[in-house]
Parts: structure tokens; C-alpha cells; sequence
């Protein structure tokens, strides 16, 4: 087990979150997506209306007081159902290269599952890409369904070109 | 035209809300999974920690009794968060009672919340449909929406209470931070 350190993120983590989200981006092979900096993460995650949370995590064995970088993130938010009410999307987990296999992953993973757990959350769920294995069985080794496969759940999404059309046509009085 | 009104929802119509619930539900031939009540919806939306939004969409009563309008249909969204383009918003439920099914109450709900997403600077809507129900499927493709299972390989994943309590108390047990 690695020696880390699993805590809150701070506004000051921004910088460094920024750069693990990119890491991530590379890993997926879309580097070039990535649409935000530091400064939209500081006033989307540590304003007056928080649009998500994250956790981070820090090697334990660098002196105080020294800017410490990180080695991984999970960033998550609360969602809804209206069957079951509180619930928790884990957006992103990552742990930067060096520092794989040593459990950090599954540090922080637990870390924002109790935390969902003190919120009285019904589940956690995520999304992982179809070719991801490794994180596939990462996620079935610690008891995790794949509900595309349970019950023929399909992801839709919209983009911003999309959504523009779509309300100017279908709302033109307001356009 | 549609004939019907879209409004944001309020804590009185948490009773409507719930019966809709329970109907969609009934749908999608899961009515035992639903485990809430009116009062945790009010509490939970419309509290002090909102954990969603919702608007309705009233019309006259579709079996012609009673005076006024009632609530035919809602619609439940939330905002996420995207880490490569930030805010977005994720529409939950989308749900009109069939007798008012056909004249535009759900796609008036969707534009709504489409327009509202777009104005508190999302990027993106996403919602998730049930790969049997293909009049929606058709719906959605219809009008510019993307199968992202189809198109770039999703897969939806999830940990339930007992599950996550389980991999809690797994995880103390290897020695934490």
C-alpha cells in the first residue's frame, strides 16, 4: 500500500487537479478536449454553488510545509433519482502513472464512497469506456454491476451545438 | 402547438411529482424499486441543499372532470460537472401520463430545461434511456441527440448501498490514511 495521504481538495489544488485531468485526457487519447483551466475549476468547485467536489491524494512522506504534488483525484457530485432519492456520480478517478498498482485508486474510490454513504446516497455510479478492461475489472473486483449490461441502460447526450438548435427551433419566440 | 403550459415546479406540487414518479415507473415495469415519498422529495429538492430541479407541465384535466389546470407531466434534471468542458446538465426523468402523450408537453419539458442548461453556461445535456423503449430512442435521435453507448462504447456503472458498505468496510480493513 502506497504511502498517501486521501484529503479534501482545496482551491489551491487547482493548478494540479488541472494538470491530472489532462494526464487523464492524454490516457484516453483526447488530449485535445479539454475545453477548461484552473481558473473555471476554482469558480466552478470553490464559489458560492459548487457544481462538483473532490477528494485528492498526496504523498504522506514529504515534509510539511512543501508544496506536495498530487498523484490522483476523484472528483464527484451529487445526483438524483426519483425512485431512491440522494445519489453520487464518480466523474473521474485517476491516478497518475508512477503511483498505480499501490492502491491509491482504490483509496480514494473508498474515500468518496463513505463519503456518499454519510449522505445517505442510494448508490455511486459512473461511466468507464468499453475498450477499459483493466478499469473494468478494477471496478467488478470491488463488487460493482455494469448497468448497460444489467438492464440496457444507454448514456444520450446532447452537445452545445445540439442544444443550441434545438431550442432556437423549437423556441423561436425566445430565441 | 402544444396545449400545454411548462412551469417550475414547487413544493406543493410534490404530491403530483410523486404519482408521476410511481407512474414512469410502472412504465419502465420497475414499480418496487421506488422507495421514496413525497416528503423526502420535498425535503431533498427543496431545502436547503437542492439536490435537483424539476418543471411540470399542466393542461386541463384529461378525463374532462374538475376545473383548472392539473400536472400531466415533469421533468427532473440536475447539474454535473464535465472536467475537459465543465457544466452540464444531466435530465433525469422526462415523463408525460399517456393521455397526453403526442402534443408536444415532452418535448416542451425538454426544450425548457434545454434552454435553462444553455443559460447557467452548460456544455453539455445527457440523460440515459432504456435501450427497449425505442419511441423515445427514436425521439431523442430525432431531434439531435447522441447515443453515446452507440457511438463511443459508455458503459453505465454502479455500486448499490449494501455493495458500497461492503467496499467501505473492505478498504478501513486494509489500513487508510
Amino acid at each position: 500500500m502506497a504511502d498517501v495521504t486521501v484529503r479534501e481538495a482545496t482551491v489551491h489544488d487547482c493548478e494540479e487537479i488541472m494538470r491530472l485531468i489532462k494526464e487523464l485526457a492524454v490516457h484516453h487519447n483526447e488530449a485535445d478536449k479539454v475545453a477548461i483551466d484552473e481558473h473555471v475549476l476554482r469558480r466552478d468547485g470553490f464559489g458560492d454553488t459548487p457544481y462538483f467536489h473532490c477528494l485528492v491524494a498526496e504523498p504522506s512522506t514529504q515534509g510539511t510545509g512543501q508544496q506536495r504534488p498530487l498523484v490522483g483525484y476523484a472528483m464527484y457530485y451529487w445526483t438524483y433519482s426519483p425512485w431512491c432519492g440522494k445519489t453520487c456520480c464518480l466523474e473521474d478517478l485517476f491516478v497518475t502513472k508512477d503511483w498505480r498498482n499501490h492502491g491509491v485508486g482504490t483509496l480514494l474510490w473508498a474515500h468518496v464512497t463513505k463519503t456518499a454513504l454519510a449522505r445517505e446516497c442510494a448508490w455511486v455510479h459512473w461511466v468507464v469506456m468499453d475498450w477499459n478492461q483493466q478499469a473494468r475489472d478494477f471496478y467488478h473486483g470491488n463488487g460493482a454491476t455494469n448497468w448497460s449490461e444489467k438492464d440496457g441502460r444507454l448514456v444520450y447526450r446532447m452537445t452545445h451545438g445540439t442544444m443550441t438548435t434545438f431550442v432556437n427551433k423549437r423556441l423561436p419566440e425566445t430565441a | 402547438m402544444s396545449t400545454y403550459s411548462v412551469r417550475v415546479a414547487k413544493e406543493d406540487d410534490c404530491e403530483d411529482i410523486m404519482r408521476l414518479i410511481i407512474e414512469l415507473a410502472e412504465f419502465e415495469k420497475l414499480p418496487e424499486q421506488v422507495r421514496i415519498t413525497a416528503d423526502v422529495l420535498r425535503k431533498d429538492g427543496f431545502g436547503e441543499d437542492r439536490y435537483f430541479h424539476c418543471l411540470v407541465a399542466e393542461g386541463t384535466s384529461p378525463d374532462g372532470g374538475g376545473e383548472g389546470r392539473v400536472v400531466v407531466g415533469f421533468c427532473l434534471y440536475y447539474y454535473i460537472y464535465s472536467t475537459w468542458e465543465g457544466k452540464s446538465c444531466y435530465m433525469e426523468d422526462l415523463y408525460v401520463i399517456p393521455q397526453c402523450r403526442g402534443k408536444g408537453a415532452g418535448t416542451a419539458m425538454w426544450v425548457e430545461v434545454t434552454k435553462i442548461a444553455l443559460s447557467k453556461g452548460c456544455c453539455r445535456l445527457h440523460w440515459a434511456v432504456l435501450d427497449w423503449n425505442t419511441p423515445a430512442i427514436d425521439l431523442y435521435k430525432r431531434r439531435g441527440g447522441v447515443d453515446l453507448t452507440e457511438k463511443e462504447g459508455w458503459h453505465l456503472f454502479r455500486m448499490t448501498k449494501t455493495v458500497m458498505e461492503q467496499f467501505v468496510a473492505q478498504s478501513d480493513g486494509d489500513g487508510k490514511s
